[in-house]
């Protein structure tokens, strides 16, 4: 208690000293730096060294799949000794497993899975393993296909609802770490006691299943003070300088990936937080700027490690292993004070001490009055590293408020106060191509297609040519009948993962009372858009096949396309999310949640493309779609500007989950000197952020013959890291399809 | 309607970053009244092609792009180039007038083989003149571009006395290897521009090969084919014989 008060006593006061209110702490701690990056500490030789350790295990890992698995013991807060990289040189501590990249097994999402994931690296789950998740204990799985009806199956297998979280963690979800050094886990497992032994409530069905969950919160905070005890600290008390600030942090999100290998499992934003502590102790003589920057350093190594079995499928659609430890920066508050510390250079510093890497995912926090020694240093990383997004910070807070965070990719979230339910997203334009084919599916790959997905739907044949209108009509009518099987399938899945696989270590460190969206998505944007232009503009005339479907379309005339800053085809683009949101709210959701919608692929942009037939723009069948909300390569003739304020103009009120663009730079398309470049860059930023209201970008700088290189030279090119949609990956592990889209696509070049 | 409210444009590169300050907009006019064996643009020569616009037309679609021109607005705005936007005078000028009024900044960039009396109706809205000498040699010149450089060199002049030592005339000079590169070359070209006193830097620019394909398909040949491209080590060598000039020298050194 001594302590505690000690700590408390350092800081400026506030609500946060009575009640559980980082957000409270911040404002009333964090000092803002407008100065530039003159100040950071260079790797110190420690670091290098564990650092080369890690590289050389990644190396080996890259070789086999992965290291190692420890198939008898699945994976809980608890269920692994406390493991080290090389004890004595590590400053802060804790791994998931015992030994470094050794992977568990989380079989609460899905054995099969599990099975399936071991055997495809070549080891075998243990048979009293699989017997007690196949007979003894639900999986989230299971529990999802007892439920589905034979509708939702279809969709399923069709790949138009796709890569939905039914047989992996859903993820996504952000605790708020920060909880566990500001006030120790005793004083947030008492408010969680205090909330179980009020009476006073009725007792419903939503109050008996928040009950049961704030139990399971209360066992996942013992469970973390008992773990962190095993690496020798006691965190059930506050932590009291800097270096424990940070592994207290650490630990609450250990546990987090400890218990839950959900797709993206996301840290939050700590610069400005643990900024407070690092700023205190600097006054006070206890750090010098070096340790400060060590202890970071050594923090995001051990972020850099971490790892969840996957099996090759996921992989298909999620290339490269990521683990989407996104980790927001900068910002600033609603009253437009800059949340930029010197802890967010410390930060972004990470990539030149340890060196480019996908993970952390960084994410900066775009915002017009930010210091523009912030915005330079921002951009020399993002043209030296390739690692960095950027998202738009005065948009996002009008929504979230000033105290939010990025899960995944694109997905703002208020920290502690806002959880999601991922839904992964639907293949637009296969929908599209049902509209056109009369509810049959269209011909793509080996399939003649044919098949009837939305029975009693009429044939849209009339003429030789396809009419807007109709096409339109048919069009709409069918996203409703998406919206409602969507709304259905994400409402099982949830259902099933609360109840089967429930995020308690992460929602233990959320408000007792969430708000709750449900995350929906689509894929195939720009196709959709050009298909509906091509046949508004131009004259499309399809191609028949003996089933009766569309299998090839013929146009004549031209036609405006997506990503020229065009409003003839930009607004058919508006319209399709906007129907597309507004029926999505139409229907009841789970907990009701709120429906959002994301424009996001992740790399799945290419296995959507190949199950997708031809489609009315010119995109032949198979190939790949543009990733997230991108025009479709080579149709944006008119230079990067035109491209970003086409993208810019899809409304974020109907996308609250994010509007994912991706661009790629040739150094020199920039500018011919390194400053000039600088400043374009921050230029091109403010431009569409503050100046076009877009929402995110990733940003690519690099020449393709150095892509190319790599693909012929892999060992020369162990950390090149690059920006797909919404996440960043090393090159090497994408799939030779996947680098190939990479290299095709638009790259930036002016001459 | 007067003829000179429609305006041939080949196109518009939203991403400009190598032609003036900042970013910019460049519209590449249709047009040019030189035929310059290295041209890189060769498909902007023909007097018409590209798309017509009317000013309201071409002034509204480069202000979309106005929110990237900074806070001010002046690092960057839209440049005019082609081709040479000379060659079409009067929708040039009603263009630029019209930008220049709403506090677009306005680089041009042109070879100058043009007229003074165009010389003089555009000079109040160019914020920035990147005039192009292509060599100092007429014989050169001639086999080049197709025609002497004395009527280029006397605009350049001219020009250089309106600006009245207001820095605003950038000299580029594209560094060909063997052929803008030699002494004989460069002698008169550090006379010409030290005795230029309006001179806000001095330019040079690697010949690239990038523009070689436009041939190909227009022409099936390429007139500079044994020409190597020039490298940063071609344009230091040239910096290095104009280290006297009074002025900044722009290498693209980074």
């Amino acid at each position: 208690m001594h302590k505690h008060k000690l700590v408390n006593a350092d800081f400026v006061r506030g609500s946060w000293t009575d009640t559980i209110d980082v957000h409270n702490f911040i404002t009333r701690n964090t000092v803002s730096y407008s100065g530039d990056e003159q100040f950071l500490s260079s790797a110190t030789q420690r670091t290098k060294k564990l650092w080369e350790k890690v590289l050389l295990l990644m190396r080996e890992e890259q070789k086999k799949g992965i290291l190692d698995l420890d198939v008898e013991t699945p994976s809980t807060i608890l269920s692994h000794l406390p493991g080290y990289i090389d004890k004595k040189n590590e400053i802060i501590v804790g791994l998931q497993t015992d030994k470094p990249l050794k992977r568990a097994i989380k079989p609460k999402g899905g054995i099969q899975l599990v099975q399936k994931a071991a055997e495809a690296y070549g080891y075998h789950i243990p048979q009293h393993i699989i017997d007690t998740y196949t007979n003894e204990c639900t999986t989230h799985n299971d529990a999802v296909f007892s439920a589905y009806t034979p509708l939702q199956k279809l969709l399923r297998s069709k790949h138009i609802i796709t890569g939905l979280p039914d047989n992996y963690g859903r993820g996504r979800i952000i605790g708020d770490y920060r909880r566990v050094p500001l006030y120790g886990t005793k004083k947030l497992i008492e408010e969680r006691l205090r909330y179980l032994e009020n009476d006073s409530t009725t007792l419903d069905d939503d109050t008996i299943q928040l009950r049961r969950e704030v139990f399971l919160q209360i066992q996942a905070f013992r469970g973390l003070t008992t773990m962190a005890n095993s690496y020798g600290y006691d965190i059930s008390v506050p932590a009291m300088d800097s270096k424990e600030a940070v592994q207290w942090l650490y630990f609450a999100y250990l546990a987090a990936v400890k218990e839950q290998d959900g797709a993206a499992m996301s840290l939050g934003r700590i610069d400005a937080f643990l900024d407070c502590y690092f700023e205190r102790d600097l006054r006070g003589g206890l750090y010098s700027e070096q340790e400060i920057q060590e202890i970071l350093d050594d923090f995001v190594i051990k972020l850099r490690l971490v790892r969840h079995l996957r099996h090759p499928e996921y992989d298909a659609l999620f290339a490269g292993d990521p683990t989407w430890v996104t980790l927001a920066l900068g910002g600033s508050t609603i009253k437009n004070k800059s949340l930029v510390t010197k802890t967010s250079f410390r930060l972004l510093h990470t990539l030149t001490t340890l060196g480019p890497a996908p993970e952390p995912n960084l994410t900066v926090l775009w915002s017009k009055g930010l210091p523009s020694a912030w915005k330079k240093y921002c951009a020399k990383q993002s043209i030296n590293t390739s690692s960095i997004q950027y998202e738009n910070d005065d948009l996002m807070r009008e929504y979230f408020d000033d105290d939010y965070a990025i899960a995944c990719c694109v997905s703002g979230m208020s920290i502690g106060k806002d959880m999601q339910y991922f839904g992964a997203r639907a293949n637009l334009a296969k929908v599209f191509l049902l509209a056109i084919n009369g509810g049959k599916e269209e011909p793509h790959g080996n399939n003649d297609g044919g098949d009837t997905i939305v029975p009693g739907m009429k044939s849209i044949k009339s003429g030789m040519y396809l009419h807007y209108e109709d096409v339109w009509k048919q069009f709409t009518q069918l996203l409703d009948w998406l919206a409602k099987n969507y709304v259905d399938t994400m409402n099982i899945i949830h259902y099933m993962h609360d109840r089967y696989n429930y995020e308690s270590a992460q929602m233990a460190l959320h408000d007792v009372q969430v708000r709750r969206f449900m995350a929906f998505g689509l894929a195939g944007l720009s196709v959709v858009a050009d298909s509906l232009s091509a046949i508004k503009y131009a004259r499309v005339k399809p191609v028949w096949n003996r089933r009766g479907v569309a299998e090839h379309f013929i146009r004549t005339g031209t036609y405006p396309t997506f990503g020229n800053d065009d409003d003839r085809v930009d607004s058919i683009a508006i319209a399709v999310i906007h129907e597309f949101m507004r029926a999505l709210r139409r229907y009841s959701t789970y907990r009701r949640s709120i429906p959002t919608l994301s424009i996001l692929t992740i790399t799945s942009n290419v296995v959507y493309g190949s199950m997708t037939g031809e489609t009315p723009d010119g995109r032949s069948s198979g190939a790949p779609f543009a990733p997230g909300a991108n025009p479709l390569h080579g149709r944006d003739t008119c230079g990067a500007i035109s491209a970003l304020n086409s993208v810019a103009k899809l409304p974020y009120k109907d996308c609250l989950d994010g509007i994912s663009n991706t661009m790629s730079f040739v150094p020199h398309s920039l500018g011919r000197t390194v400053p000039e470049r600088l400043n374009n860059l921050v230029q091109l930023f403010d431009g569409y952020f503050v100046g076009k209201h877009g929402h995110h970008l990733n940003v690519n700088v690099m020449q393709k013959e150095t892509l190319r290189e790599a693909q012929k030279h892999p060992e020369q090119y162990p950390q090149l890291t690059i920006r797909v949609s919404g996440y960043a990956v090393l090159f090497n592990r994408l799939s030779s399809e996947q680098q190939e889209e990479v290299i095709a696509r638009t790259f930036h070049e002016n001459l | 309607m007067k003829i000179f409210n429609r305006g041939y444009i080949h196109s518009v590169e939203t991403l400009g970053t190598l032609d003036g300050p900042g970013l910019r907009t460049v519209v590449f006019f249709q047009g040019c009244p030189l035929r310059c064996k290295f041209c890189h643009n060769v498909d902007c020569v023909a007097p018409r092609g590209g798309s017509e616009y009317t000013v309201d037309e071409l002034c509204k679609r480069v202000l979309k792009n106005k929110e990237y021109w900074g806070v001010s607005g002046k690092d960057g705005g839209v440049t005019v180039s082609g081709g040479d936007p000379t060659y079409q005078p009067e929708f040039l000028l009603a263009f630029i007038r019209r930008l220049h009024n709403q506090n677009v900044h306005i680089v041009i960039d042109t070879s100058l083989m043009t007229s003074t009396k165009v010389i003089e109706s555009i000079l109040p809205y160019v914020d920035l003149w990147m005039v192009s000498v292509k060599h100092m040699e007429v014989k050169k010149h001639e086999y080049l571009t197709g025609f002497s450089n004395k009527h280029i060199l006397a605009n350049i002049r001219h020009l250089d006395t309106l600006l009245d030592r207001k820095p605003k005339l950038r000299i580029r000079y594209l560094v060909i290897p063997g052929i803008t590169d030699t002494l004989s070359a460069l002698q008169p070209f550090s006379v010409f521009v030290s005795k230029l006193k309006s001179i806000e830097s001095v330019e040079l620019l690697p010949y690239g090969t990038y523009g070689v394909h436009k041939w190909i398909e227009m022409y099936g040949t390429y007139p500079l084919s044994k020409v190597n491209a020039a490298t940063q080590n071609h344009v230091n060598a040239v910096a290095k014989e104009l280290a006297n000039v009074p002025f900044q020298l722009r290498t693209g050194n980074t």
